[in-house]
């Protein structure tokens, strides 16, 4: 569809590159289930904003690793349009956007579509109940993540599932969740306290050996995937696995993403997909991958607890040693 | 002068600073209520502190930028004439001096707003005395700079200002020609240039 | 209004604002004393004819076939080029599509260049700036302001004929003849914004598509489809040829007697927001011009030689950061 305000390519329109073999960046990975990946958080990198983040998971090894990459800026809070009525909270709004160039596959156009939506609304109702917007009357405060580059696929049709659950949508919800904490704490916008996103997935192995194959064969007989599924639950083993990454590979049975205020131990979002509960409490079921996923925020959250505190010891230098003592006094009164 | 409170180097929301009986929450801190008692727990990152009158806050080092704040009631703003009419003048907010809490420890200069208010001066509130009997092209003219007093958050498109007092006023203006005027008494300026005097409601200046 | 008698020496003017407000309260006051100080700087420190130092990283991006990203001060820019193929049977029921002028660039050693990336609109570029950069700047479609640019982007890189034809056509390896095209999607997206986006948001788009490496394709007579060979090793630079760099500037007039006209380099957002006369110049390796835009004021040619001068000695900082980070220009 050609959007007149930009430049469009030509009308008959292109495709994708075919290749002769689909290549397989498929790597198995020997990572522990209960490891996390290594995040990268910086503050304060977009100046004319009130606050922001930039967040790259994982820290890249090798140049050609894919990697997930957001950036987050926060402006408020600053005066509501004046026919919105009147409030005495603060309004936050919150809007996630892909860059065409973030997906694999099919460029992705700028036009807005449901996924971009769906993904803003999570995000402000995780984000919604950790601001004190009661301090901030008639104000909006306007939350921004841009998303630069994913790992692997969104789960949009064409790619590649091997016949799991994706979770590519669930991890960018809980980086951007993240990401966009750490933005409104550079900020200094009054909160109760951070949200930060955490994933974690039940996945199927075998003997420690991933068995991608085995669901694609199961499902060229004809069966629903479901039943595949519930086929390999029986014979094989289940582990819960701590961020699970699209592109490692597993089958991944069901998942759960969480955004956790870990000081006030409160939920403020929880997303699962999958089938939870073949064999056994599915309540069970439910609480062990929700609490793995919680484990899986709690350690993202002492990684924004660091990016924050690096910043503030930075300003503190800036304006001169004396801060600096006090710092590492016992914070009395003395100074002034 | 410690107050045997040991509190973090760095405070992050969320964290538990000190409990609520001996102590009261100050700016940057928030209370939550537990059954057995009452926390004071941080809302920004910042530095926690302990003050003489035992309220602990948590302030933010601002090293150069504009900072985060909202005109509150009480507080003394800088704001700039944009629409006059017989009944009020309609005034973009800019600047905010202080006067409200302050988290932000940015000093007692002026604090420049990043994006702009709107509020309103309405006649009985431009001077103390003889409200009844005010002429809002004597008091302002378009274009004024102005320092008025927050006397309340309005509704949903305006605070509401006053200048009634006699530090409040108008602080820069220009006469018709596009002089810069300089105050001769409470009501009025003149050109330096030209000699001509025009009337508005002026700032004493400090 | 009354005159008064002979108006006495006006006294010193109490009032004393603190920079910050000083800045807000009267703008263009502010710039013009910093200006008018000696020696002569701008409210960011700068002198008027220092730019931003650039910086610049290539390969960043996981899904792009060339990226980079390129900061100057509080200015940032992320660029990824992705190609797709257009195929020349595809949507018109299996006959080929013959362009007007009759010609398909082949043969005459190659040239009739540029016309197909024009004709057939090969590059298409788009300049992003709804990601909350600057505070007027939300989600959505793209403001005129945007528009502008991506069109200025648009017509530089066109007119510069860095991209030639030959390496974006496909062909069929036994008649050599050419059944597709690639297309290069350019994305540009601003990620920080403090003034002078065009600069960045150029280098940015030379710089990705200086790093881009395109799978190897042809066209298979049996299949009639396109198809790539997916070793990363067999994928190939795009021939791009030459550097090219803008310089933009605002300049400000001061006044007969108080410093006259004063062209600032590299302005920030203060700057374009006071000034409202620019130029910008593109310069070209060997000290060459390629193009220049000047608006929004009256003034000499001098001041246009000048900012010439200045945007060849930036042309050199340029090529010195791409040598650094891309290797040498092809």
């Amino acid at each position: 569809m050609t959007d007149r305000r930009r430049i469009n390519g030509p009308l008959e329109g292109t495709i994708p590159p075919v290749f002769l073999t689909s290549s397989t960046h498929k790597s198995i990975i020997k990572r522990s289930p209960t490891t996390l990946r290594k995040i990268f958080l910086k503050t304060g990198l977009t100046p004319p904003a009130t606050g922001s983040a930039f967040l790259e998971l994982p820290t890249p090894s090798t140049h050609s690793t894919p990697t997930l990459k957001l950036t987050s800026s926060v402006y408020g809070p600053r005066p509501l349009p004046s026919s919105t009525t009147f409030s005495s909270n603060a309004r936050l709004t919150a809007e996630l956007k892909f860059s065409p160039f973030s997906t694999p596959g099919r460029r992705r156009g700028y036009i807005r579509d449901g996924v971009e939506r769906d993904l803003s609304a999570q995000l402000s109702i995780a984000l919604g109940k950790s601001v004190a917007v009661g301090k901030y009357p008639k104000s909006a405060i306007d939350v921004f993540v841009s998303v630069l580059d994913c790992e692997g696929g969104l789960g949009d049709a064409g790619d590649e599932a091997g016949g799991g659950v994706d979770v590519g949508l669930m991890s960018v919800l809980a980086t951007a969740i993240s990401c966009a904490s750490a933005a409104i704490a550079d900020a200094g916008i009054e909160c109760f306290d951070l949200v930060a996103g955490g994933v974690a997935g039940l996945v199927l192995e075998q003997g420690g050996v991933v068995e991608e194959d085995r669901v694609e064969k199961s499902l060229e007989v004809g069966q629903d995937s479901d039943d595949a599924r519930r086929g390999m639950r029986k014979n094989g083993k289940v582990t819960l696995v701590l961020d699970p990454s699209p592109i490692d590979g597993y089958i991944i049975l069901a998942a759960a993403a969480v955004g956790y205020m870990a000081a006030r131990d409160e939920l403020t979002l929880v997303w699962t997909k999958g089938s939870m509960g073949w064999d056994g409490d599915s309540t069970d079921e439910v609480e062990r991958i929700v609490d793995g996923a919680i484990t899986a925020s709690t350690g993202v959250r002492l990684v924004i607890n660091e990016a924050v505190k690096e910043r503030l010891l930075l300003g503190l230098k800036e304006m001169g040693l004396i801060r600096g003592k006090a710092v590492s006094g016992d914070g009395d009164a003395a100074m002034s | 002068m410690s107050q045997n409170l040991p509190l973090p180097p760095i405070a992050l929301p969320g964290q538990p600073l000190a409990q609520s009986p001996p102590y009261a929450a100050g700016p940057g801190t928030y209370t939550t209520q537990n059954p057995t008692r009452t926390v004071i727990t941080a809302s920004v990152a910042g530095i926690p502190r302990v003050h003489a009158d035992k309220s602990v806050s948590v302030t933010r080092p601002s090293p150069s930028h504009p900072l985060l704040l909202l005109p509150e009631v009480a507080s003394t703003v800088l704001a700039r004439v944009t629409r006059l009419n017989p009944r009020q003048a309609t005034v973009e907010i800019f600047a905010i001096q202080g006067g409200g809490d302050g988290i932000h420890g940015g000093g007692d200069g002026g604090c420049v707003c990043e994006h702009t208010f709107q509020g309103v001066i309405r006649a009985q509130d431009v001077r103390a005395t003889e409200k009844d009997r005010i002429k809002m092209l004597e008091s302002f003219r378009v274009g004024d700079v102005v320092r008025a007093v927050v006397i309340s958050l309005g509704d949903q498109s305006n605070y509401y200002l006053s200048t009634a007092s006699n530090s409040l006023g108008v602080v820069v203006a220009h006469s018709d020609a596009g002089d810069p005027l300089h105050p001769i008494n409470w009501r009025q300026m003149a050109c330096a240039r030209t000699g001509i005097v025009e009337e508005r409601k002026v700032a004493k200046p400090i | 209004m009354t005159t008064a008698p002979p108006p006495s020496p006006p006294p010193p003017n109490p009032l004393s604002f603190p920079p910050a407000t000083f800045q807000k309260l009267a703008p263009k006051i502010f710039l013009e004393r910093h200006l008018q100080s000696t020696p002569a700087t701008r409210p960011s420190g700068r002198n008027p004819d220092t730019f931003r130092t650039p910086s610049l990283h290539t390969n960043s991006l996981s899904h792009a076939h060339g990226s980079a990203v390129v900061r100057t001060g509080d200015t940032a820019v992320v660029c990824g080029v992705r190609g797709e193929v257009l195929s020349l049977a595809a949507g018109t029921g299996g006959r080929i599509v013959v362009l007007r002028t009759g010609e398909d660039g082949r043969g005459k050693n190659g040239e009739g260049e540029g016309d197909e990336v024009r004709e057939r609109g090969l590059v298409v570029t788009n300049l992003e700036m709804g990601t909350g950069c600057s505070r007027d700047y939300h989600p959505g479609p793209p403001t005129d302001f945007a528009q502008a640019v991506t069109a200025r982007l648009h017509r530089l890189l066109l007119s510069n004929k860095l991209i030639s034809s030959q390496s974006l056509r496909i062909l069929d390896p036994n008649t050599e003849e050419v059944k597709a095209y690639w297309v290069l999607y350019i994305d540009a997206v601003v990620i920080s914004l403090d003034g002078n986006v065009l600069d960045a948001a150029w280098a940015s788009i030379l710089a990705a598509l200086r790093s881009t490496r395109l799978p190897q394709a042809y066209w298979d007579q049996d299949t009639e489809v396109v198809v790539c060979y997916p070793e990363v090793s067999r994928y190939k630079s795009l021939d791009v040829k030459g550097l090219a760099f803008t310089a933009s500037f605002a300049v400000i007039d001061l006044g007969a007697g108080k410093g006259g006209k004063v062209i600032l380099s590299d302005p920030d957002e203060f700057e374009e927001g006071v000034c409202g006369e620019r130029v910008m110049v593109c310069a070209l390796e060997g000290e060459k011009v390629g193009w220049i835009e000047k608006g929004g004021g009256v003034g000499q040619v001098a001041e246009v030689v000048e900012c010439v001068h200045r945007a060849t000695e930036r042309f050199k900082i340029w090529e010195q950061l791409f040598a650094e980070v891309l290797g040498s220009s092809g």
